[in-house]
């Protein structure tokens, strides 16, 4: 400031008051002076107008203005502009109220050397460039708080409000009155305390935290509020206000809480997913090998029926020439005869082409093959006992399929019993022990431990069943009638097998056989 | 006196087999025809005493067999026993049985299952 002159613009009406100006900015030797002149008010907007000034000696008694009046004129021309009062020893008190409107200082008139009016006038500039500073730093603060969504407060020792930003008019409805209540009592019942004692500690240690809370407002509703609290020290360093910065958080914790949902759903779409596309990969396999198999099975019955009517024809041109012989083509004929209840197992069980795959109930299943075999129950005078448990957990299997395995088992038992007895069908649910009877046999999916679904055919008629899926009895495979089953048994196996069932044949010490199917029960995921 | 067997199924060895077996007897003797476009022809000229006729074959089915021999004087009153492999043991009630009229026999063959459908049917 020194390098440069410092503009000054006059206004006085009173020559003397001028002259006493003038030769005293001439002595002051510490800066510069060029000073302008005018003896009204009119003259002297016209003047600010024209050109830059750095200061306005002021005299408020004008021949156009008198009073604080010509003030406030002056600031509306300029009013970045310092203003020096320039005042009657008598009117003391008006220069002072013009100082409180936004003049920088006063001088009496006739009461001040060159050096304190240099020293005024520089002072005044320099007060008013730190007032425009400061104004504009608290304009840009001013406009950052009132357009910030966030909610800014400052509270003080005990948590009450001091300031509060304009957006809060957005959380809590409004945004003025709220200076002086206290800032926990919208926080949600279930979190105040925590908060407070948050806050507490936070006035006690001086370092801020950050939290997420709860408000419970007015009306009954719920906002997620995430907090930033920063201490404010006075002068001897203790805490002594806090500032929060706080964010409503509620619609980012709902979409949160959405995604995650979503999320949740996608998975359990696509573990569905899965499990229908494994079904209907399964399903296709399943369809693909029954035709397969079935094909096949055609293209051996020809071949099968040429071996069978071989043997019986040898039989009779051979007759009883030696008893290997013989045995041989007894052999010949049961392994054909096996060969056949395996090919008519394939045909039978390739008819289901269309396999469905889903959820069924074994007691319905055994209920539904009960009644397909009716007629023959009923042909053979044989006692039925049902002993079917309702609820058990469903198995994933194909009803018709399994319901064929069922009605063969069931078959199988009634022509053992022509001359009478008792069928008895059971279902229960197990927990699998250690080796359930199968010890020397590969148990397949079971093993100990698991929950399996259980059913039972049982017949009390003649004969054995010669299986190797049958358990070692005491009775006599040479002695007693040897059973031939509807279907080979090894494809009643390998059909249960599909759906991950066991299958046990027990040929009963007292008479009779016991069928046992085994189904392993999945847990859900 | 022998009676006279007709077979008619599209396996070769089958009918040779069943004509082995049945010959074996001493009882019957067996001519076979193992293409159903030539079964009325062979039969007009073989005059069966009974006719075994396969349901399936790839040419012409039994039926329509069966249906030429009503038309023909000299056949019409033949007794014809079909084999069927379509047709199960358990529906037939047993190895052999009648539905809708018709006698069959349930593939796979056994001689003395045949001979005593052949048997029963010849006596009726």
């Amino acid at each position: 400031m020194n390098d440069q002159s410092i503009k000054v613009l006059l206004v006085e009406d009173e020559p003397l008051a001028s002259e006493w100006v003038k030769v005293n900015l001439a002595k002051a030797a510490s800066a510069r002076f060029q000073l302008s002149h005018v003896t009204c008010l009119d003259a002297a907007k016209q003047q600010l107008r024209a050109s830059p000034f750095d200061v306005v000696l002021l005299d408020l008694s004008l021949p156009d203005s008198q009073g604080l009046v010509t003030c406030t004129e002056v600031q509306t021309v300029t009013p970045a502009l310092p203003i020096i009062i320039l005042t009657a020893a008598d009117n003391e008190s008006l220069a002072l109220q013009a100082v409180r409107e936004g003049a920088q200082d006063y001088l009496v008139k006739g009461e001040f050397d060159g050096k304190l009016l240099a020293r005024v006038i520089r002072y005044a500039i320099e007060r008013k460039r730190a007032e425009q500073k400061l104004r504009q730093s608290e304009e840009f603060f001013r406009l950052i708080t009132e357009n910030v969504t966030d909610l800014i407060a400052v509270l003080d020792q005990n948590g009450n409000r001091l300031y509060n930003s304009p957006s809060y008019k957005n959380s809590l409805g409004r945004a003025t009155g709220l200076e002086g209540t206290n800032s926990f009592k919208e926080i949600h019942p279930e979190d105040k305390e925590r908060i407070k004692q948050m806050f507490q500690e936070t006035i006690a240690g001086g370092v801020g935290h950050r939290t997420e809370y709860r408000m419970l407002l007015e009306d009954g509703t719920v906002r997620h509020i995430e907090s930033q609290g920063s201490v404010v020290k006075d002068a001897a360093g203790k805490p002594s206000k806090v500032v929060v910065v706080s964010r409503d958080i509620t619609e980012r914790k709902e979409a949160m809480v959405t995604l995650e949902q979503t999320l949740a759903e996608l998975r359990t779409a696509h573990v569905a997913l899965k499990a229908t596309q494994m079904q209907l990969v399964q399903s296709e396999k399943l369809e693909a090998v029954s035709t397969f198999a079935g094909g096949i099975a055609h293209e051996v019955k020809n071949p099968l029926q040429t071996i069978m009517l071989g043997v019986d024809f040898l039989k009779t041109a051979l007759g009883s020439t030696d008893e290997s012989t013989t045995m041989v083509l007894n052999e010949m004929e049961q392994a054909a005869h096996r060969a056949d209840g395996v090919i008519k197992g394939l045909v039978e069980f390739s008819a289901y082409k269309k396999r469905d795959v889903r959820d069924h109930d074994l007691s319905s299943i055994l209920e539904q093959a009960l009644q397909s075999v009716e007629n023959e129950l009923s042909g053979h005078a044989i006692k039925l006992v049902r002993e079917l448990t309702p609820g058990l957990p469903a198995i994933r299997l194909d009803l018709k399929t399994v319901k064929h395995v069922f009605m063969n088992l069931m078959l199988s038992a009634i022509q053992a019993m022509s001359s009478g007895g008792t069928l008895t069908v059971k279902t229960y649910l197990k927990q699998l022990a250690d080796n359930q009877g199968w010890s020397g046999r590969t148990p397949g999916q079971l093993k100990s431990g698991d929950t399996i679904v259980v059913a039972e055919v049982e017949d009390n008629g003649r004969g054995v069943i010669e299986s190797k899926l049958a358990d070692k009895s005491n009775r006599s495979y040479a002695t007693e009638m040897i059973r031939k089953g509807v279907v080979d048994l090894m494809v009643l196996k390998k059909v249960v097998e599909l759906y991950g069932g066991m299958i046990q044949i027990i040929n009963r010490d007292e008479g009779g056989v016991r069928v046992v199917i085994m189904f392993k029960v999945q847990r859900k995921e | 006196m022998k009676k006279k067997i007709l077979v008619v199924d599209d396996e070769v060895s089958i009918t040779r087999l069943l004509k082995l077996n049945l010959e074996q007897t001493g009882n019957y003797e067996v001519f076979e025809v193992n293409q159903g476009a030539r079964a009325l022809q062979m039969a007009q000229a073989f005059k069966p005493d009974l006719v075994i006729l396969d349901v399936m074959m790839p040419d012409m089915d039994g039926s329509e067999i069966a249906a030429s021999f009503k038309q023909d004087p000299g056949l019409k009153k033949t007794p014809v026993v079909f084999l069927t492999a379509a047709i199960k043991k358990e529906e037939l009630g047993g190895a052999e049985g009648k539905i809708g009229g018709r006698t069959y026999i349930a593939k796979p063959l056994n001689v003395q299952g045949v001979i005593s459908v052949i048997e029963r049917s010849l006596s009726q």
